[in-house]
């Protein structure tokens, strides 16, 4: 029971902390973190680091050369990109 | 008996001859008529009635093989299969004109008969092993042909016996070079044959300085044979090369003088040397050769004397108009002085002129009529802490939300607000946070021996109002070297030249780099949504 307790409590804390926010922006720039091995990407005015792996590069590329806004959802803590659509 | 037994003779017959007719089809290849028996998924066995003509189906084309020992091949570009389009382009294929390309060539018929065993399969493949048998994948020596009058003699390095990759790659592609110049070392890198990543390239290297090539030359084996034509643009290059909006500038002025000699290598030695380099697939560790091991010690050299010497170099920065926007970039000083004006610290561009007024606004450097006193800016600064509806406590980002709702606030207290603009790879201490730039209000205050101090308003960094060069010092400062102060806008490529770039603007700047077209009411929305956003984040973490 005890178990099942703190698996709820830690399910509860995980989804309060993987709080995801969902803008649209136009990115400004990429740079491949070395020590990471992920992905740097600055957006127009915004002053955080963001950070994504290889499978959103395509769409965040695209915002860079197009100089378009792209839908961007994100770890609200971390600035995690989860998804990247064109608009 | 006989009539059954002539009755499955029939039966069969006409069984093998339907299947037979069923997967053979009319193919016309740019107007050559051959019939074609479908072999499997990538290969056809195609007949004129003279002879035989294997072809393989790579992704969506066609590639028409007249010999395959050694290769000798045709790309068509219209081709159908009874009277139905099955592929048509424009493009012209490079043609097989080197042994590298022949390699390949003959490599793509192992794939293409793979599974089958018939004679006519058996012996298209005997030929091709027999081609890749007598031209060695890994060539010792080389001459690469720079140009009509510069060709290297290059010999590969030995590769250490023990070394275990995967199945990659077991042999080192770096090769010493002699050319012209004695006194030049030159390393050259060929990767293995097929390769799409990063293609051949030569670093030719003297007195600090060093030349760069990976285009436009010719790779030939001893006998003169072309092995390797690089041309421009076939390779898709280093993945991990920064992408980024840039200003459309000459990117000559972005090379400092002194390296004047090494335009074609700067930006090869800045991006990649320093780091993985032209090692892309890990190759150098397999190289045990001491001349090619010196190479890549100079190597190393040169592209870190360029960086060091990167940080201290004397820069100017360079304001264009670019689709009405003001943007501000770091050049080489000496290079800056032809293409513009100089005001105040800076070089504009003509183009900049009509927006020299704006641009004073901008930076704000008047001096004021009253001071308030350092007392009256810790009172405003607890003011602002106590603004329950900014989140100070999110650092992740908002801080140009923060910093202009805080300033237009102060500002209805009677306070001349100015912004304070940080930019950098900068880290706040004890957190995984990064940031691209940061900003926050700027009062100038009169202190009690009459001197006017500058102190920034930062509740989500420190406790009290400190001034900006406390408030610079709170922040780690990675990647840089040194700190320079200038005025709005702030020059967008302070990291490339190791510097963290500090600025005062007027209270009306949104974002570090100019946008002329955002309105207040553009902003103050902005800011209000991002805080409001940032605060639901805070009270998810309570809860």
């Amino acid at each position: 029971m005890k178990l099942i307790l703190i698996a709820l409590a830690l399910i509860v804390s995980t989804n309060s902390w993987a709080m995801n926010l969902t803008k649209k922006l136009q990115v400004t720039k990429i740079r491949f973190n070395e020590e990471k091995k992920n992905y740097d990407v600055s957006f127009q005015i915004r002053s955080g680091i963001y950070h994504a792996d290889e499978s959103h590069l395509k769409c965040l590329q695209s915002s860079i050369e197009k100089k378009v806004e792209v839908s961007v959802e994100f770890e609200a803590m971390g600035l995690k990109i989860v998804k990247c659509t064109s608009l | 008996m006989r009539k059954i037994y002539a009755l499955i003779f029939v039966i069969s017959y006409i069984a093998v001859t339907v299947s037979v007719h069923a997967a053979t089809s009319n193919f016309d290849f740019d107007g050559v008529k051959l019939q074609c028996e479908k072999r499997n998924d990538l290969s056809l066995r195609c007949k004129d009635g003279k002879k035989d003509y294997f072809v393989l189906v790579h992704g969506d084309q066609y590639i028409v093989y007249d010999k395959i020992n050694p290769p000798s091949v045709k790309f068509p570009k219209r081709v159908f299969e009874n009277g139905k389009i099955r592929f048509l382009s424009n493009e012209d294929r490079v043609s097989a004109d080197t042994q590298e390309q022949r390699r390949l060539l003959a490599g793509a018929v192992l794939d293409g008969t793979y599974g089958l065993d018939d004679d006519y399969s058996k012996a298209v493949l005997a030929e091709a092993r027999s081609y890749l048998a007598k031209t060695p994948e890994f060539l010792d020596k080389v001459k690469v042909v720079l140009n009509a009058n510069e060709t290297l003699s290059c010999t590969r390095s030995t590769t250490k016996p023990t070394q275990e990759s995967g199945g990659l790659q077991t042999v080192c592609s770096h090769f010493s070079c002699t050319g012209n110049d004695p006194k030049e070392k030159v390393l050259f890198y060929m990767p293995p044959i097929g390769s799409t990543f990063v293609g051949p390239s030569v670093l030719a290297m003297k007195d600090g300085q060093a030349r760069f090539y990976d285009d436009n030359f010719k790779i030939l084996d001893e006998s003169n044979s072309v092995v390797s034509m690089v041309r421009k643009g076939a390779y898709y290059g280093h993945d991990y090369t920064p992408m980024e909006s840039k200003i459309p500038v000459d990117a000559d002025l972005l090379i400092p003088s002194k390296y004047n000699d090494s335009k074609t290598s700067y930006e090869y030695l800045q991006q990649f040397a320093a780091n993985s380099g032209n090692d892309a697939f890990g190759t150098r560790s397999l190289c045990s050769g001491a001349e090619v091991n010196k190479l890549f010690d100079q190597q190393k050299k040169i592209a870190e004397e360029m960086k060091e010497y990167r940080a201290y170099a004397d820069i100017v920065a360079y304001l264009s108009s670019v689709n009405g926007d003001v943007r501000s970039i770091y050049v080489d000083k000496e290079k800056a002085m032809n293409i513009g004006c100089s005001f105040q610290d800076k070089i504009l561009d003509y183009n900049v002129l009509p927006e020299l007024q704006r641009l004073e606004k901008l930076a704000d450097s008047k001096p004021q009529d009253k001071y308030p006193s350092e007392k009256d800016v810790q009172k405003i600064f607890k003011k602002a802490q106590s603004m329950s509806d900014i989140p100070f406590g999110y650092k992740y980002d908002g801080c140009y939300a923060r910093a202009h709702i805080m300033a237009r606030r102060f500002e209805k207290m009677g306070m001349k607000v100015k912004k304070a603009w940080i930019k950098g790879e900068l880290h706040v201490p004890g957190t995984d946070i990064t940031w691209g730039y940061h900003v926050a209000p700027l009062i100038e205050a009169k202190d009690k021996k009459g001197n006017i101090v500058q102190y920034v308003l930062d509740p989500s960094l420190t406790d009290k109002a400190v001034t900006l060069d406390e408030w610079v010092a709170t922040m780690e400062k990675k990647s840089s070297k040194s700190v320079m102060k200038t005025t709005y806008p702030i020059a967008e490529n302070g990291l490339d030249f190791q510097r963290t770039v500090v600025a005062v603007s007027s209270s009306d700047p949104y974002a570090p780099v100019d946008m002329k077209g955002l309105t207040e009411e553009d902003k103050m929305q902005n800011a209000k949504e991002v805080l409001a956003e940032y605060t639901e984040v805070l009270k998810s973490l309570k809860k």
